[in-house]
C-alpha cells in the first residue's frame, strides 16, 4: 500500500511517502521553490515523492493531509465570535482565508496530478495525531510515550498520548490559545526575532543571559500546574486580533517596547531569552513526569515545533524521567506530512509495524531528499565549465576532505540524499576543523552572514560521543544538547562580560574548550552523533580527520546562507559556494577549489534574495 | 463583493450589535477557550471524543461539504451556532473571492493561525 502525505498552508509545507508502511520519500518545499519555510502547496515535493517511490499520483492508494480543515475552521470560528467586536478585520480574512486556501486544495492537486489517488479523494489526519504518528512509528519503540507541542494545530497545541504496536491514543490535551509554541514565539517576536523561524536564535541567546524574569513570566504571562498543564493569560498577548503577538501592556512588564529587528541586542533581550528558555524547560519536564505517570513507560518519543527546542530535550534526557528518547527530525509542520501518512496506516487501515528492537528507528538517517549521481555532477561542471577534482575511490576521497579541514579549510559538502528536516546531518553540510577558536566568528560572518553570538553544532563520531559530551544517549538528528566534559573546558568565558557592556563579540571568540567552534558560552554543545551504518560517507570524513588531528568531532552547520533554505541541488550548492568564503566544495566525487573557479559576475543582488530570517 | 470592498466591509453585517443572537455563543465560545481565568487544578482538557483522534476525514471539496462536515462536527452542542458568521464565509469566498480562490490564485490577506 502506497500513502502520500502532505502538509500546507502555514508554514514548511511539505510532502511524504510511504510502500507498506516503510519510509520512501519526504522532502520540504522550500528546497525546491527556494522560498525559507514556504507555507503555499507543497507541488514540488509531491512530485519528487511520486518520482522517488516510482508511482503516479493515481496509482497511489490514498492521499493524506495532515490537519482536518473544518476542525481548524471550527477553531477559527470560536475566535471570530469572541474577538468579533475587537478586530473584525482580522478574523473576517482569517475565515476567509482559511476557507479560501483549503476548498481549493483537491482542485489545485488535481489540475497539477490528476487522480487523486484510488479513491480520488483527499484524507484528513487531525494535526497533533500527525504529530504524533510522525515520532512514534518511525521511533525504535515497540511501545511509548508521545508527547506533542506547537503552536497551534487546529484547537489543540499540546497533546499528551501513548504508542503501543499500531496505534496511538491521545489521552490529555491542552487547546488553543493557550500554547507553549505561540508563548515562545511571542517572546521571540519581542526580542526582534522572527515568529517561526527565529525560536532558534533565542535559544541560542538564552546562556548569555540570566533568568531574571522567569518569576515575572510565571506570575502575570503563563499559569503551570503541577502537571505540566498551563494557562496564559491572554489580557497580555495579541495573537488572536491580529499579526502581532504582544502589545502595550506586555511591554510595560519587560521595560518599553520591542526591539527592532537588526539592533543591537541587549541585556533585557538575553535575560528574556534565559528567563523563557527556564520556563519552557520547568513546563516541558513537567509535562514529561505526568506522561511517565501516566503510561509507565520508559520510552518517550517527542515532536511538534517545540521538541526542536534541543536545550529542552537534553535536560529532559538528564532528568531521567525516561530511559530513552527519540525525536522526529522534521518536528515541525513538515514532519507532520510524514505523520500524516503512517497515521493513516497504521491507525486508520490497522497495518502492523514492523517489530521493534528498541536501538534502530525507521528514519533512515532521515537522508529522504533527492540525491544526485556522480555523474549528473560532472554533468553539470562541465557545462558550468566548473574545474574540479574527481576522486574515484572513497577512501582518499574522505582522507582529501579531512586534511584541507585540518588545514583550517572550510569545505561545502553534498552527498547522498537531501535531509528531511530543519538540520543538515552531513549531506548538505558545512564542515570545519572545531579546534580553530577563530572558526565560529568566521563562519558566522563571512560565510553564512548571520549573528556573529550563533553557536555552531559538533558533529562527533557515535563510538566517541561520551570522550567529548556528558551523553551516553544516541543524538543522530542533532536535536540534544549536552556538556562539553569538564575535562576538556577551560577557564569560564564571561568573565568581563558586563564589564563590556554585554558585547557578544567580547566573549563569542574565547576559547571554552578544546573544540571551541562548537562549544557554547555556557560550555554546550547541540549534538550529532554519527554512526558508520546510517551515514557512512560523513563517518567516513569523522574518522579521516580522527586519524589526522585525533579529534573525531568536525563543525556541522547547514548549507546555506542566512535566510535561504538549505540547498538542494548541486547547482545551489555551487551558487552558495562562490558567493561566500567557503574554500572548498565537495559534489558527491568532485573536489572544486575556490582559487580555481572562474569568477561569479560581481552581482550583490543575490544578499537581498533571502530576505533575514 | 465590488473590488473596494474588504473582508471586513463584506461581514459588516454580522456586527454583534446588529445581530445580537451572536452574543449568545460568545459566552460559549469564550468558556471553551478558557479566557476567563478561573482557577482549576488542571488545565489540561478532558479528551472528550478520543475518537477523533484514531479516524480519518475526507478533505471537503465544496462549500456545501464543508458546511455539512461542520455542523456534523458541531452539531448541538452548543446552541445557537454562528450560523450566520459561517454562512457569511461561505458566501464571501464564493462569491467575493470565488474568481480568484478557484482560479488558484489563493489570496493570502494575513497571518493566519
Amino acid at each position: 500500500m502506497v500513502v502520500l502525505g502532505f502538509s500546507s498552508y502555514f508554514h514548511d509545507s511539505a510532502a511524504a511517502i510511504i510502500r507498506d508502511g516503510t519510509i520512501v520519500a519526504a522532502a520540504q518545499e522550500e528546497r525546491f521553490t527556494r522560498q525559507k519555510h514556504d507555507p503555499g502547496l507543497p507541488t514540488n515535493a509531491i512530485a519528487y515523492c511520486l518520482e522517488a517511490a516510482g508511482v503516479s499520483m493515481e496509482d497511489v492508494d490514498a492521499v493524506v493531509y495532515y490537519e482536518d480543515p473544518v476542525l481548524k475552521f471550527d477553531r477559527s470560528v470560536a475566535s471570530a465570535t469572541t474577538r468579533w467586536g475587537v478586530s473584525r478585520d482580522h478574523q473576517a480574512a482569517s475565515l476567509a482565508t482559511l476557507v479560501a486556501q483549503k476548498l481549493s486544495v483537491p482542485r489545485d492537486l488535481r489540475q497539477l496530478f490528476g487522480k487523486l489517488g484510488k479513491e480520488d479523494c483527499i484524507h484528513t489526519v487531525p494535526h497533533h495525531l500527525s504529530h504524533a504518528a510522525s515520532a512514534f512509528f518511525p521511533s525504535p519503540y515497540a511501545s511509548a510515550a508521545i508527547l506533542s507541542v506547537d503552536g497551534v494545530g487546529e484547537w489543540a497545541s499540546t497533546t499528551l498520548g501513548h504508542g503501543r504496536d499500531r496505534r496511538i491514543t491521545i489521552d490529555r490535551c491542552i487547546e488553543y490559545p493557550h500554547s507553549l509554541g505561540l508563548l515562545y514565539s511571542a517572546i521571540t517576536a519581542f526580542c526582534g526575532f522572527k515568529v517561526n523561524s527565529g525560536e532558534y536564535k533565542l535559544m541560542g541567546l538564552a546562556p548569555y543571559g540570566t533568568p531574571v524574569y522567569a518569576k515575572e513570566i510565571r506570575d502575570r504571562l503563563v499559569e503551570v500546574k503541577e502537571d505540566g498543564s498551563f494557562r496564559l493569560n491572554m489580557d497580555l498577548f495579541t495573537f488572536m486580533d491580529g499579526d502581532r503577538m504582544t502589545g502595550e501592556p506586555f511591554f510595560k512588564i519587560f521595560g518599553g517596547p520591542p526591539r527592532k529587528a537588526e539592533t543591537r541586542i541587549g541585556k533585557r533581550e538575553m535575560d528574556l531569552a534565559a528567563s523563557i528558555q527556564e520556563v519552557t524547560e520547568d513546563i516541558m519536564i513537567r509535562l514529561a513526569r505526568t506522561l511517565a505517570k501516566d503510561t509507565g513507560e520508559s520510552n518517550l518519543v517527542m515532536a511538534g515545533g517545540v521538541a526542536l527546542n534541543c536545550v529542552a530535550n537534553g535536560k529532559i534526557l538528564r532528568a531521567g524521567i525516561f530511559k530513552n528518547l527519540w525525536i522526529q527530525p522534521a518536528a515541525g509542520d513538515a514532519g507532520g506530512a510524514l505523520g500524516a501518512a503512517l497515521a493513516y496506516y497504521h491507525q486508520h487501515q490497522q497495518k502492523p509495524r514492523t517489530p521493534r528492537d528498541g536501538i534502530s528507528d525507521t528514519q533512515f538517517g532521515s537522508l529522504l531528499g533527492p540525491s544526485f549521481s556522480t555523474e549528473a555532477v560532472r554533468e553539470y561542471l562541465d557545462e558550468r565549465g566548473a574545474p574540479y577534482t574527481m576522486v574515484e575511490n572513497e577512501g582518499e576521497l574522505v582522507r582529501a576532505i579531512a586534511t584541507e579541514m585540518a588545514a583550517g579549510k572550510v569545505v561545502g559538502h553534498l552527498a547522498g540524499r537531501m535531509e528531511f528536516g530543519p538540520r543538515s546531518l552531513g549531506a548538505r553540510s558545512i564542515l570545519g576543523d572545531p579546534r580553530n577558536p577563530e572558526m565560529q566568528a568566521r563562519m558566522n560572518l563571512k560565510i553564512k552572514f548571520r549573528e556573529s553570538f550563533r553557536p555552531f553544532a559538533p558533529a562527533v563520531l557515535a563510538e566517541r560521543c561520551s570522550d567529548y559530551f556528558d551523553l551516553a544517549h544516541p543524538s543522530p538528528y542533532m536535536l540534544l544538547v549536552a556538556p562539553v566534559r569538564e575535562d576538556r573546558r577551560l577557564a569560564s568565558s564571561m568573565d568581563g562580560f558586563e564589564q563590556s557592556n554585554y558585547d557578544m563579540l567580547a566573549v563569542v571568540n574565547r576559547a571554552r574548550s578544546d573544540v571551541p567552534a562548537v562549544t557554547h558560552v555556557d560550555f554546550s554543545a547541540r549534538v550529532q552523533t554519527v554512526a558508520q551504518d546510517v551515514n557512512p560517507r560523513f563517518h567516513g570524513i569523522l574518522k579521516a580527520f580522527e586519524q589526522l588531528t585525533g579529534c573525531p568531532v568536525c563543525v556541522n552547520t547547514s548549507f546555506n546562507v542566512r535566510g535561504e533554505p538549505i540547498v538542494c541541488t548541486p547547482e545551489d550548492a555551487y551558487v552558495c559556494f562562490m558567493r561566500t568564503q567557503m574554500d572548498i566544495l565537495v559534489l558527491e566525487n568532485c573536489i572544486l577549489r575556490k582559487e580555481d573557479q572562474p569568477p561569479m559576475p560581481e552581482d550583490n543582488s543575490w544578499k537581498t534574495e533571502y530576505e533575514l530570517d | 463583493m465590488n473590488s473596494t470592498e474588504t473582508p471586513s466591509d463584506a461581514f459588516r453585517w454580522l456586527d454583534p450589535v446588529a445581530n445580537p443572537s451572536l452574543e449568545a455563543v460568545v459566552k460559549a465560545f469564550r468558556g471553551r477557550m478558557h479566557l476567563d481565568r478561573t482557577e482549576a487544578p488542571t488545565y489540561f482538557v478532558p479528551v472528550v471524543s478520543p475518537a477523533q483522534w484514531e479516524t480519518c476525514g475526507r478533505f471537503p471539496e465544496s462549500a456545501e461539504e464543508f458546511t455539512e462536515h461542520w455542523t456534523e462536527l458541531r452539531g448541538a452542542e452548543e446552541a445557537p451556532l454562528p450560523k450566520p458568521l459561517v454562512n457569511a464565509t461561505l458566501e464571501f469566498v464564493e462569491k467575493g473571492l470565488g474568481a480568484q480562490a478557484f482560479s488558484g490564485e489563493v489570496p493570502v490577506f494575513t497571518y493566519t493561525l
